[in-house]
């Protein structure tokens, strides 16, 4: 039998994996945990599990599974913790001039998880809705429907804080 | 403003490049010890280095062969008088909960010595009831070692479906070496006292020649050998044809062979070539996979790495 493995075997291929999805990834765990070291924590465990689980699977999409690992592992370390009520993790997100635009990070923190979860996947993980879909557990029209409501929530919020 | 005006927005907007490390740690992934395991262990240590201030470390209670008889006696070893005590006292601390045990050792010239201090281990178990879930971290029992090589876990009654190991710590001298331990289903009764398989520490196996990226000889049936290692008795080698395609590689499981260990510490094609599915050809890659077994059949170690030669006419 043949078995082709897509980028998860070697170095070269982990290191080009991790330049196409390692910001992305980095910011979607930050955006869970609000937590730089557990965020790198999870991530690096994400390609622990990757070079584990990976090879010789059917793996439609390596950074979908990567995703979904990364959310995976935050929940199972929260419910370690026995966290069942956590602040809002606040996504730092700057100007391209590197200016803080602590307004929309605000904003953000301020929509339920499963909505900010969508906008953080579809915007800053560049994922399909089929994708967010996937990592999330829930079919391609919910993952929609929840970032169409936060977008539209944001206004609102982004609105009233308008001069 | 718009939902559109909000889509733009926070679509020209950053998020926050990840640390330069980070990369390193993905690209050389390695289980990393849990921060709370770090905090327990730090905790240890400190309290470790107060007693070992007052008192000079002992060496192990019993001799090691007492402590760490070969597989067949193992039952025998359940009735070992401090093993025993020690099991007694976890249960009546833990009651309604099982208590496995792994031996642990270290292969030093010759010997399987017992590994008394600096090894822990979480084993992973899955309840056989239901779909596991590879995404999701199976859980289970953490131990470390005591001072005479055993290594105690509580667990919950149960049936499981061994999953594997994790958050294995090892002294720092044995950082390089190979650590194997044989993990399997299991089921426990509450109070039960169950004896698991050995895990063992023993340095790699070392690839001799030809070197990475060199080649073998068809028609001169070329060998590929490595460091002898006296302990072991077997050799299983595996073989893998290994193409380069333009986004990825294909590895094709050709063969195994599995048998005594050769006296030079060398296979040569011939070998191997009868065992193929299918016939060696020049300019195609292979790639070989070493492991060593004890005389009792047990994995032992293997080569940190995989050789990978091609071969020539």
């Amino acid at each position: 039998m043949i078995e082709v493995r897509m980028s998860a075997p070697s170095t070269p291929d982990l290191g080009g994996l991790y330049d196409r999805v390692g910001r992305r990834l980095y910011a979607y765990a930050l955006s869970l945990t609000g937590d730089a070291s557990r965020s790198e924590d999870a991530v690096q465990d994400a390609f622990v599990r990757l070079l584990k689980y990976a090879p010789g699977r059917d793996v439609k999409s390596l950074e979908g599974l990567l995703f979904a690992t990364t959310r995976n592992l935050i929940l199972d370390d929260r419910r370690r913790r026995d966290v069942r009520r956590h602040a809002p993790a606040l996504l730092p997100l700057a100007q391209p001039s590197g200016e803080p635009d602590d307004e929309a990070s605000r904003a953000l923190g301020k929509l339920p998880e499963e909505q900010r979860e969508a906008v953080v996947l579809k915007i800053y993980g560049e994922l399909t809705f089929a994708e967010i879909g996937e990592v999330t557990g829930t079919p391609p029209g919910t993952a929609a429907t929840r970032y169409r409501m936060a977008i539209e929530k944001l206004a609102r919020i982004l609105s009233r804080n308008e001069p | 403003m718009t939902p559109d005006d909000v889509e733009a927005r926070l679509q020209a907007l950053r998020t926050p490049m990840p640390p330069d490390r980070l990369r390193e740690r993905c690209l050389a992934p390695r289980r990393r010890p849990r921060a709370a395991w770090l905090a327990l262990g730090a905790s240890f240590l400190m309290g470790g280095l107060s007693v070992w201030l007052i008192a000079m470390p002992k060496p192990p209670s019993r001799p090691a062969e007492k402590i760490l008889p070969p597989v067949g006696e193992r039952e025998s070893n359940a009735d070992d008088p401090v093993l025993k005590d020690k099991a007694d006292r976890l249960r009546r601390e833990n009651p309604g909960m099982a208590i496995l045990v792994v031996r642990v050792r270290q292969l030093q010239e010759g010997q399987f010595l017992p590994l008394t201090q600096g090894f822990g281990m979480k084993i992973l178990l899955e309840p056989t009831e239901g779909t596991p879930d590879p995404l999701k971290d199976p859980g289970g029992p953490y131990g470390e070692v005591d001072l005479d090589g055993n290594a105690f876990f509580v667990s919950v009654p149960g049936r499981y479906r061994g999953v594997g190991f994790d958050h294995v710590t090892a002294p720092e001298a044995l950082q390089d070496y190979h650590f194997a331990w044989e993990y399997k289903d299991l089921a426990v009764r509450a109070g039960e006292l169950k004896i698991l398989e050995d895990a063992i520490f023993a340095r790699r196996m070392a690839w001799a020649a030809p070197p990475e990226g060199g080649s073998l000889s068809l028609k001169s049936d070329g060998g590929i050998s490595w460091a002898p290692y006296p302990e072991l008795r077997q050799v299983r080698i595996g073989f893998e044809r290994v193409t380069k395609h333009p986004d990825a590689w294909s590895w094709e499981g050709l063969g195994t062979f599995k048998g005594e260990c050769p006296k030079d510490s060398t296979i040569h094609l011939s070998q191997l070539s009868t065992l193929s599915k299918e016939p060696f050809r020049a300019g195609e890659t292979l790639a070989f996979n070493l492991e060593g077994f004890d005389r009792d059949g047990r994995k032992i170690t293997q080569t940190k790495e995989r050789r990978l030669l091609l071969l020539r006419e």
